[in-house]
C-alpha cells in the first residue's frame, strides 16, 4: 500500500520522508492554487525527500484553467513525473490528451455519498424511537423505520465510476486512477484491471461552496481568509460533527474500512 | 436582447403542464419515478436529484402524454435522470430513457459520464442537456461533454455572469440554460454529498405517503431513516461556542431570482431560462412562469431596474432584497 501526505502549501515546514508521496495544491478553491514559486519548492523538497509529487487542483474556470495549464507547464520541467488530481472534466481531460502529465480524477468528481447519515441509513441494527407523524389530511400515523434494501445499501457504499465502461472511458483519456473518501457507511468496490483508487482518511469531503459559505452574526470567521481555520459545525441527530475549511465542509472518519484489503484501493492518503 | 429567452418550467403532472404551457412556457422538464425503482432505490434523490414520489411523474403513460402535450404546442419536454448512477442502476436508467424515447420523449437531461456514451451506441436521437450537477464551469469541459453528444449546457447556479460569458464564447457550438428563479442552494449542485430525501417531521402535518396495515391501529408511514432531519442546507448548526444559526430561504414569498439580470445573461450566451423547484405546488410554478414571461416581454421594449422589481413585489407580495439575487455575488468584482 503506497502512502502519502497531503499538506496545506500555504504552512511551512518540513515534509515527513515516512510517506511515499505528498498531495499539494487545493482541492475546491481555485483561488487557492499554489503560486508557482511555492509549487516549485514543494517539488523540489518532494524530490530531496525521495517522495513523488501530487498537485492537486479543484474545478476551474477557464482563467483557472490557463492559470493551471501554466503551473502543470513548469512543474513538469522539475520532477521527473508529475500527477495531478483534478476536480475538473475539462482540464483532466486536456492532461491527459496531451500526456502533459499523470492525470487522476478528484473527489468532487466522483458524487460519493458523503452525508454521515448515510451510517444511519444503511445500519443493520438500527434503534428507532416511537413516534407519529400528522399527514396534512389530519390523519395520525405510526412512523416506522424500513429497511434498506441490498441494491440500495450497495449503491450508498459504492461510486458512479465504479463502472466497467466508465473506467473504459477514462482510461481512453489516460486516467488510471480516482480517489475516494473513507466515507462512514463502508466502501465497496469492484476490480476492473488497470483502475485503482486512493483512499483519503480521515477527512470525508461533504460538499462545497463558491465561495465560502457567509458569516453569521460575526460567528463564521469571513471569506477567503488566506489560512485554513477550522469551524465545528454540530448538527442534530449526526453523529459526527463537520467542520468547514476554507470553501468546503468534510467530517473526520479515522477508520479503515474492514474490507481494505479486497478493494482496489493501493494508497492511502492522510492529511495529519 | 439578442435572442429571445425562453422559459423552462418544472412539471410534475400532465394537469399541471397543460397549465404551466398556458402560463407561457417554452420548455417543460420533469422527472419519472416508476414503482419498480421506487421498491428497490427508495424515493430519495438517486433518480433526478430531487427526492420524493410528490415531485415525480409516476408513469410512462404520463410522461408520454407530457411530451404529446408540449409536442402539440411546439414546445419540448426534457426527462430529467440527472443523478450519476451505479452498477445495479445503469440498465434500468437505460431502459427508461430508451421508452421515453419510444414513447414520443424528445430531450433528456443528464449528468452521468457513462449513459452518454451508451445513449450514442444505441442510435438515441434525444436532445443530450448537461444538467449543472456535471459541474462544468469552463470551455473545455463544455467541449469535452459536447463530443460525447451533449447539445445543452444547464450552467452552474455559482458562476458568476462575467465567467459564463468567458466560458460561452469559448465553446459557441451549444445552446445554454442558466438557473433564473428559486433554490440557490449554498452548495454547489454537483460537489455535494448530501443526501436528499423527504422528512416526516413530528408535530407539524406534512404531505406523505401512508398506508393501513391490517391488525394495526393507526396507519403506517416507513422510510429507510424515519429522522431524517432535513436537508444539509437546511439543517441548524451551531459552532462550538456559538447559537444555533439556520440558514432560511423562502421561494415561496422571496424567492432567489435573476430577473435583473436576463439582458446579461443573454449577452453572455444564455438562451433558456430554468425556473427551479420541482415537486413545488402548481401555483408556485405557473406564478413564477407568468413573472419571468412579463419580465422577458418588459425587457425586450426596455426596463429600469425599478420596473423589474416592481414586478417582482406584485408577482411574490414582498420587495426583493439584494441578498435574493441569483448571481450577485462579492465574486464579480474580481472577474
Amino acid at each position: 500500500m503506497e502512502t502519502a501526505t497531503w499538506i496545506d502549501w500555504r504552512d511551512e515546514g518540513a515534509l515527513a520522508a515516512r510517506y511515499d508521496r505528498v498531495y499539494f495544491g487545493h482541492e475546491t478553491c481555485e483561488q487557492l492554487i499554489p503560486p508557482l514559486v511555492r509549487a516549485e519548492e514543494i517539488c523540489r523538497e518532494a524530490m530531496d525527500c525521495g517522495l513523488a509529487p501530487t498537485l492537486v487542483v479543484p474545478f476551474l474556470t477557464d482563467r483557472g484553467i490557463f492559470k493551471s495549464l501554466r503551473l502543470v507547464e513548469r512543474l513538469v520541467g522539475i520532477v521527473e513525473r508529475l500527477e495531478v488530481v483534478s476536480s475538473d472534466w475539462g482540464f483532466v481531460h486536456e492532461l491527459g490528451s496531451r500526456n502533459l502529465a499523470d492525470p487522476v480524477l478528484g473527489r468532487l468528481l466522483t458524487a460519493q455519498h458523503t452525508d454521515p447519515r448515510m451510517g444511519r441509513l444503511v445500519g443493520t441494527n438500527v434503534g428507532v424511537a416511537e413516534r407519529r407523524a400528522i399527514h396534512m389530511d389530519g390523519t395520525l400515523c405510526d412512523v416506522q423505520r424500513r429497511a434498506p434494501s441490498a441494491a440500495l445499501v450497495e449503491h450508498f457504499r459504492c461510486c458512479w465510476i465504479d463502472r466497467p465502461e466508465v473506467v473504459a472511458l477514462l482510461q481512453d483519456w489516460g486516467i488510471y486512477r480516482c480517489e475516494l473518501s473513507n466515507t462512514l457507511q463502508g466502501i465497496h468496490l469492484q476490480a476492473i484491471p488497470d483502475w485503482s483508487y486512493s483512499l483519503h482518511m480521515p477527512e470525508v469531503l461533504v460538499a462545497v461552496t463558491r465561495p465560502r459559505p457567509q458569516p453569521r452574526d460575526g460567528v463564521v470567521p469571513p471569506a477567503h481568509s488566506p489560512v485554513g481555520e477550522t469551524t465545528e459545525w454540530t448538527c442534530g441527530g449526526v453523529s459526527v460533527p463537520f467542520f468547514q475549511r476554507d470553501n468546503a465542509l468534510y467530517y473526520r472518519w479515522n477508520h479503515e474500512p474492514t474490507n481494505l484489503a479486497d478493494l482496489p484501493i493501493n494508497r492511502i492518503v492522510r492529511r495529519e | 436582447m439578442s435572442q429571445r429567452l425562453k422559459i423552462a418550467a418544472p412539471v410534475t403532472s400532465l394537469a399541471e403542464a397543460e397549465q404551466v404551457l398556458s402560463a407561457g412556457a417554452d420548455e417543460l422538464y420533469f422527472g419519472l419515478m416508476l414503482p419498480e425503482w421506487v421498491e428497490e432505490f427508495d424515493d430519495a434523490d438517486l433518480w433526478s436529484r430531487r427526492q420524493g414520489k410528490g415531485a415525480h411523474v409516476a408513469t410512462l403513460a404520463e410522461a408520454s402524454a407530457i411530451a404529446e402535450v408540449a409536442a402539440a404546442r411546439g414546445k419540448l419536454a426534457a426527462l430529467a435522470v440527472n443523478a450519476r448512477f451505479t452498477r445495479a442502476q445503469t440498465e434500468r436508467v437505460l431502459d427508461t430513457i430508451g421508452h421515453w424515447e419510444a414513447a414520443g420523449g424528445e430531450a433528456v437531461i443528464l449528468s452521468d459520464l457513462g449513459i452518454l456514451p451508451a445513449l450514442n451506441h444505441r442510435g438515441s436521437k434525444l436532445h443530450r442537456q448537461l444538467s449543472l450537477l456535471a459541474g462544468v464551469f469552463n470551455a473545455k469541459s463544455v467541449a469535452l461533454f459536447a463530443s460525447l453528444g451533449v447539445c445543452r449546457v444547464i450552467l452552474p447556479r455559482e458562476l458568476t455572469i462575467a465567467e459564463m460569458a468567458e466560458l460561452t464564447s469559448g465553446a459557441p457550438f451549444v445552446e445554454y440554460e442558466a438557473l433564473a428563479l428559486n433554490q440557490r442552494c449554498p452548495f454547489i449542485d454537483g460537489m455535494c454529498g448530501f443526501h436528499h430525501r423527504q422528512r416526516i417531521p413530528v408535530g407539524v402535518p406534512a404531505d406523505f405517503e401512508y398506508k393501513r396495515l391490517p391488525g394495526r391501529l393507526l396507519p403506517v408511514v416507513s422510510s429507510c431513516d424515519p429522522e431524517y432531519e432535513g436537508h444539509g442546507c437546511q439543517l441548524a448548526w451551531r459552532t462550538a461556542d456559538g447559537p444555533v444559526q439556520l440558514q432560511l430561504s423562502n421561494d415561496f414569498h422571496r424567492p432567489h431570482c435573476a430577473a435583473c439580470q436576463l439582458p446579461l445573461l443573454n449577452k453572455a450566451g444564455v438562451t433558456v431560462l430554468k425556473i427551479a423547484g420541482r415537486g413545488y405546488p402548481a401555483e408556485i410554478i405557473i406564478r413564477a412562469v407568468r413573472f419571468l414571461r412579463d419580465v422577458i416581454d418588459l425587457h425586450e421594449i426596455y426596463a429600469e431596474p425599478e420596473q423589474v422589481r416592481q414586478l417582482y413585489a406584485d408577482a411574490f407580495g414582498t420587495a426583493c432584497k439584494s441578498d435574493s439575487c441569483y448571481y450577485l455575488s462579492g465574486l464579480d468584482a474580481e472577474v
